[in-house]
């Protein structure tokens, strides 16, 4: 419990930090907008693939989008989650942008896919069993709906909270919830069918 | 904790509490469950395959450089500079109805150059502005400093008046006082640095550089301290140094309170949350070579384990924690001499089904030993 108080507190802390950054570049300091932009960049970068395989077009709209961002520095709000907002714009750049539509070849008007390949790191499991069971996650993930994909993602590989989650993708936190809810059942339906084939294989073994 | 008791492994897997331990543990993540394992032996394995699997599964993500990063972004400040002149330039044209087309004017030009003048005038003072924290310390000292910048691709030595050795990496920056006259040897570090020191216990060598202090007798370590990285990393090749925040440090107190590092650790001060860990440098070298060097040769033929474990801790200078009593039993027989450390535990604990984990700079053998 006093843990989870301490873990609390330096994620104010920190976003305490983020948000002094923040307020500093929309009062035009340079050095934090650069400082933001460094920061922000990677994880940018890493989202904004999962909608594009052009590279060159991903860099674009992230620099497009720190552009916007400067000029208009005096009318955003000073109170916001610097990285969820920012993937958050990232993401409705994006979809607006007709170069994804027409690059990767979607038909007019459905905004681009959430690609993201999941892989399995063999070289941490020798134990065979191990190694199924996640192959066997991975599996589900890959087959699992394109929002219950882009939740899991931002949880669990990006470290977002459920309310950043609700509002890069712009939904409530509950839905949020709902959606990993599903995700999770999803998995747990897959691993026990899996988990109980083992058990039957050691049976007819015995 | 109570509840992870009874979860079962898929609990663990998506559990946020349990993947954070795995992906990103802090001493305080790691005491707390190695507490609630020590309370719980037998949730052990259920622990360890679920971390396994945490570990396993990844996301397959572009890779984009640093180098590269810093080019875009300097590419998007460049555009907000062209822009400022530009408005600026169309603003003062509407003043006067146009003659000749306003870019050719001399008012322009004029303005134009001043512009450009102090906007590259900016840049400059930005690139200097960058070091401030290396800067403040610099500026605090009323000695007489000297003060040695590496502007070329390779690393440069310097030689300091008490006969330590400096290598300093490309980009770097080090100032310290010519003759070392007062109680302490202080060296003050931006970028990257190896520091070879000669043994002085009167005169301690302090490296500030961010927001640590290194302070040894005399060994040889190295120091990674740059603006703009998260972290701040110390390593120790051979030797004892210590370690700490420069908050609250005070030059003429005699207690240093700090982490002290010997050979083959490093700690890794995090800048974002200000927390120091201390763990294993990536590569670990033998360290006590001429000493013992028959020894050396790692090639062990039903040598019980935890006399393997002796040597390798002799040899490497880390800390191994194991029970000598339930490893008496368990031979090792294995050619061991051309694998790095981390390469050699994995064989050994393959052989005798225990596992190995890296805490604090120590490695600890978890084993249930041999019939």
């Amino acid at each position: 419990m006093l843990l989870r108080i301490k873990k609390n507190l330096l994620l104010i802390m920190e976003q305490q930090r983020e948000l002094e950054l923040w307020q500093a570049f929309t009062e035009g300091d340079i050095s934090a907008f650069e400082a933001i932009m460094l920061e922000q960049f990677p994880t940018l970068y890493q989202y904004g693939s999962k909608f594009s395989k052009n590279s060159e077009i991903v860099k674009d709209c992230i620099q497009d989008l720190f552009l916007y961002l400067w000029e208009h520095k005096e009318h955003l709000s000073k109170n916001v989650s610097v990285k969820a907002y920012l993937m958050s714009s990232l993401r409705r750049r994006i979809h607006l942008n007709k170069n994804i539509v027409s690059f990767d070849a979607m038909p007019t008007g459905e905004s681009p896919l959430f690609q993201v390949a999941f892989s399995v790191e063999d070289a941490f499991i020798e134990n065979e069993y191990l190694q199924r069971l996640s192959n066997q996650i991975k599996d589900t993930l890959t087959h699992i709906p394109q929002r219950q994909k882009e939740v899991i993602y931002l949880r669990f590989f990006q470290n977002l909270h459920r309310d950043q989650i609700a509002e890069v993708l712009c939904i409530t936190p509950q839905t949020v919830s709902n959606i990993l809810q599903m995700a999770f059942k999803s998995i747990r339906k897959n691993w026990k069918t899996e988990y109980f084939g083992l058990l039957f294989f050691h049976f007819v073994l015995s | 904790m109570e509840h992870y008791k009874y979860c079962s492994l898929q609990d663990l897997v998506l559990d946020d509490f349990f993947r954070e331990w795995v992906l990103a543990p802090t001493p305080k993540l790691n005491a707390k469950w190695h507490q609630f394992l020590s309370e719980n032996p037998e949730r052990w394995d259920v622990i360890q395959d679920a971390s396994l699997i945490v570990k396993a599964i990844k996301v397959e993500e572009p890779s984009i450089s640093d180098q590269e990063i810093k080019s875009l972004i300097q590419h998007t400040v460049n555009k907000i500079e062209q822009k400022k002149e530009a408005r600026t330039g169309v603003l003062s044209a509407g003043i006067k109805p146009l003659k000749i087309a306003f870019f050719r004017q001399t008012w322009f030009r004029l303005a134009a150059s001043f512009l450009l003048l102090s906007g590259l005038g900016w840049l400059v003072y930005e690139r200097y502005q960058t070091d401030n924290l290396y800067d403040k310390f610099v500026t605090d000292n009323k000695s007489k400093l000297i003060e040695v910048i590496n502007n070329g691709v390779n690393p440069q030595i310097v030689l300091l008046n008490d006969g330590s050795k400096v290598t300093l990496n490309a980009g770097s920056r080090i100032s310290y006082e010519a003759s070392f006259s007062g109680n302490n040897r202080v060296v003050y570090l931006t970028g990257e640095a190896f520091f070879d020191v000669v043994r002085n216990p009167q005169k301690p060598f302090l490296v500030y550089a961010n927001e640590l202090v290194t302070k040894v007798l005399g060994t040889s370590f190295s120091v990674k301290a740059n603006k703009f990285d998260k972290q701040v990393v110390v390593e120790v090749k051979t030797g004892k140094v210590s370690v700490s925040a420069q908050k609250g440090f005070d030059e003429k107190a005699d207690k240093f309170k700090g982490l002290i590092l010997t050979p083959n650790q490093k700690v890794v001060y995090d800048r974002e949350v200000a927390q120091l860990t201390k763990s294993l440098v990536a590569e670990p070298i033998i360290i006590f070579q001429e000493k013992e060097e028959q020894k050396m040769d790692f090639n062990f033929d039903d040598t019980p384990a935890n006399e393997v474990f002796e040597v390798l801790e002799n040899a490497y200078g880390i800390h191994i924690i194991y029970d000598a009593d339930l490893l008496k039993n368990c031979p090792v027989t294995a050619p061991l001499s051309d694998q790095n450390l981390y390469k050699k535990l994995k064989i050994i604990c393959k052989a005798i089904e225990a596992q190995y984990e890296l805490i604090d700079g120590q490695i600890i053998i978890q084993s249930k030993g041999c019939k």
